[in-house]
C-alpha cells in the first residue's frame, strides 16, 4: 500500500537540459526516509581564456608576416599555408572539456553499478531465498551489470581519446604560435629592406624558409591527426559492444533488445515460488 | 526632575542584565533545528523528507506487533528490505538518466573554424558524435530499465505484504 512516496523534489526530470548549478539529490529508501543527499555537481569548467588569448596575440603577428609574404612575391602560395596553419589551430579547453566530463560520467555511472550490486547483496540476498532471487541475481549479475560494463567501456575509452587530441592541440597551437612569434620580427625586418635587392633575396629566402617551417607544422599535425583514426576504430569497436547488448541484433534500427525482469516477479499467482522469506522453514 | 528617570531606571536595568544574562545560552540557538533526527545543517528539510523519529516507526509496527505476533512483523520487515532494493534500482535509473543528460556533442560553435575543433578534426566530428549519441540512447534504456523493473519490484513487495497479511487474518 505504502508505495515509495513520490519522488524527492530537485531531481534531474527526464528530458530537461543539463543541470544547472549543484543539485542535490536527496536519495531516499522505500519509505521516503532520506538516507543520504548526493551533490550531484557537473561542476561548469570555464574556459581560462588561454585560447582567446593566444588568438588575440597571434592576429597582429600574422599581419606582419602576411604583409612581407605579399612584399616577396611568394604571396599566394605563403598566404595558402599560412592559411592552412591558423585554421588547424583548435581550442585545447574543448577537449580538456570532454575529457573530465566523460571522466566525471564514467565515475557517476560506476557509482551507480555499485550502489545497485550492493543493494543486491546487502538487502536481497539474506533475506531471500526462492526462484525471485535467482532472477534477480542473474538480472543484477549478468544483465544489468553488463549494461552498465559496456557503457563505462566508452566513457573511459572516450576521456582517453579526449585526452590525446587535447594534448595535441594544445602543442599544436603553442608550436604555430613559437613559429610566428619567431619569425615576424624577422620577416618585419627583411621586408623593410625589400626595396633593395639583397634585401629581397633575403625577404624570399626567409619566407620560404617560414613557409616550409609551416608546411612541415601543418603536414606533422594532419599525421598526428590521422592517428587518431586508431583510437576512433577502439572506440567503434567497442560501440559495435554497445549496440549488441543494447539493441537487437546490435541494430538501433531493429529497436531496444527487451531487458527487463520477467513480469512473473510480480505476478501474484506466482508468489509461492518467487517470494519466500529466509526466516520461513522449508515446509 | 529630570536626571531623575533615567538615575531610577539605570540601577535597575543594570542589575537585571546580567540576571538575563546567565541563563541565556538557551538551546534555542544552539539547535534551531526542532527535529529529532536533526536536519543536515543549512536548513530544515522539508516533512517528507526528513528521517522519521524513532517514535513513529515503533508505532507504526507496534499495532502489527499486537495483532499477531512476531509473523506480522516478519513478513513487513522482508518485505522493506525489497522494497529498499527497489528505491535504490530507482535512484540508479535516475543517475543514469541524469548521467545522460550530459553526454557531451560537438557542435555549434565548436565547429567553427579557428574557434574550436582544428579543421583536420572536422572530419573525426560526426564519428564521435555518432559514439556520443548511441552512448545516450543506450543510457536511455538503461534508466528505463531499471525504471519500469523497480517497478516491478515494488509490486511484488505488495503483493507479497498483501498475500502475507491475507493469511495471517484467516
Amino acid at each position: 500500500m505504502s508505495t515509495p512516496s513520490g519522488e524527492p523534489p530537485k531531481l534531474i526530470v527526464p528530458g530537461s537540459t543539463t543541470p544547472v548549478a549543484n543539485q542535490q539529490l536527496y536519495v531516499s529508501n522505500a519509505s521516503g526516509t532520506v538516507q543520504r543527499t548526493v551533490t550531484v555537481a557537473p561542476k561548469p569548467r570555464t574556459d581560462p581564456g588561454f585560447y582567446k588569448r593566444l588568438i588575440t596575440e597571434l592576429n597582429p603577428l600574422r599581419q606582419s608576416n602576411r604583409a612581407a609574404m605579399a612584399v616577396s612575391g611568394l604571396g599566394v602560395a605563403a598566404l595558402a599555408l599560412d592559411v592552412a596553419a591558423t585554421l588547424n589551430l583548435g581550442n585545447p579547453f574543448l577537449f580538456y572539456d570532454r575529457r573530465e566530463q566523460w571522466k566525471s560520467m564514467a565515475g557517476l555511472l560506476e557509482g551507480s553499478r555499485s550502489d545497485l550490486w550492493r543493494a543486491f547483496f546487502d538487502d536481497i540476498s539474506p533475506n531471500w531465498k526462492g526462484q525471485a532471487r535467482d532472477t534477480l541475481q542473474q538480472y543484477v549479475r549478468f544483465n544489468v551489470n553488463g549494461l552498465y560494463g559496456q557503457l563505462g567501456k566508452i566513457t573511459d575509452e572516450m576521456s582517453g581519446a579526449m585526452h590525446g587530441q587535447y594534448k595535441e592541440v594544445l602543442e599544436y597551437d603553442l608550436s604555430v604560435f613559437g613559429l610566428y612569434a619567431t619569425s615576424a620580427p624577422i620577416l618585419r625586418a627583411v621586408a623593410a629592406m625589400s626595396a633593395h635587392p639583397v634585401g629581397r633575396v633575403a625577404l624570399m629566402t626567409q619566407v620560404g624558409l617560414f613557409m616550409s617551417a609551416a608546411g612541415n607544422l601543418v603536414k606533422q599535425f594532419a599525421d598526428v591527426y590521422k592517428s587518431y583514426e586508431g583510437a576512433l576504430n577502439k572506440l567503434e569497436l567497442k560501440l559495435n559492444d554497445l549496440r549488441g547488448a543494447f539493441y537487437r541484433s546490435g541494430n538501433p534500427a531493429l529497436g531496444a533488445r527487451d531487458l527487463h525482469l520477467t513480469p512473473a516477479i510480480a505476478d501474484p499467482t506466482q508468489l509461492e515460488n518467487y517470494w519466500v522469506p529466509m526466516s520461513k522453514e522449508a515446509s | 526632575m529630570a536626571s531623575q528617570p533615567p538615575g531610577n531606571l539605570s540601577p535597575t536595568t543594570s542589575p537585571g542584565s546580567p540576571a538575563f544574562g546567565t541563563p541565556d545560552p538557551s538551546p534555542s540557538l544552539v539547535s534551531p533545528c526542532p527535529h529529532i533526527p536533526a536536519c543536515p545543517p543549512p536548513l530544515c528539510l522539508p516533512s517528507h523528507l526528513r528521517a522519521q523519529p524513532v517514535q513513529a516507526s515503533l508505532a507504526k509496527s507496534a499495532p502489527l506487533l499486537e495483532d499477531t505476533d512476531g509473523a506480522a512483523k516478519g513478513y513487513e520487515t522482508d518485505a522493506g528490505y525489497v522494497r529498499k532494493f527497489a528505491g535504490t534500482m530507482d535512484d540508479s535509473a535516475t543517475g543514469v538518466d541524469a548521467v545522460k543528460q550530459w553526454t557531451p556533442r560537438f557542435e555549434g560553435w565548436n565547429l567553427a573554424p579557428m574557434a574550436g575543433v582544428p579543421i583536420v578534426g572536422l572530419m573525426f566530428v560526426n564519428r564521435l558524435n555518432t559514439i556520443a549519441d548511441t552512448w545516450r540512447d543506450s543510457a536511455g534504456i538503461l534508466s528505463e530499465v531499471l525504471r519500469t523493473d523497480s517497478g516491478k519490484i515494488d509490486k511484488a513487495a505488495d503483493n507479497y505484504v498483501a498475500a502475507a497479511r491475507a493469511s495471517t487474518a484467516e
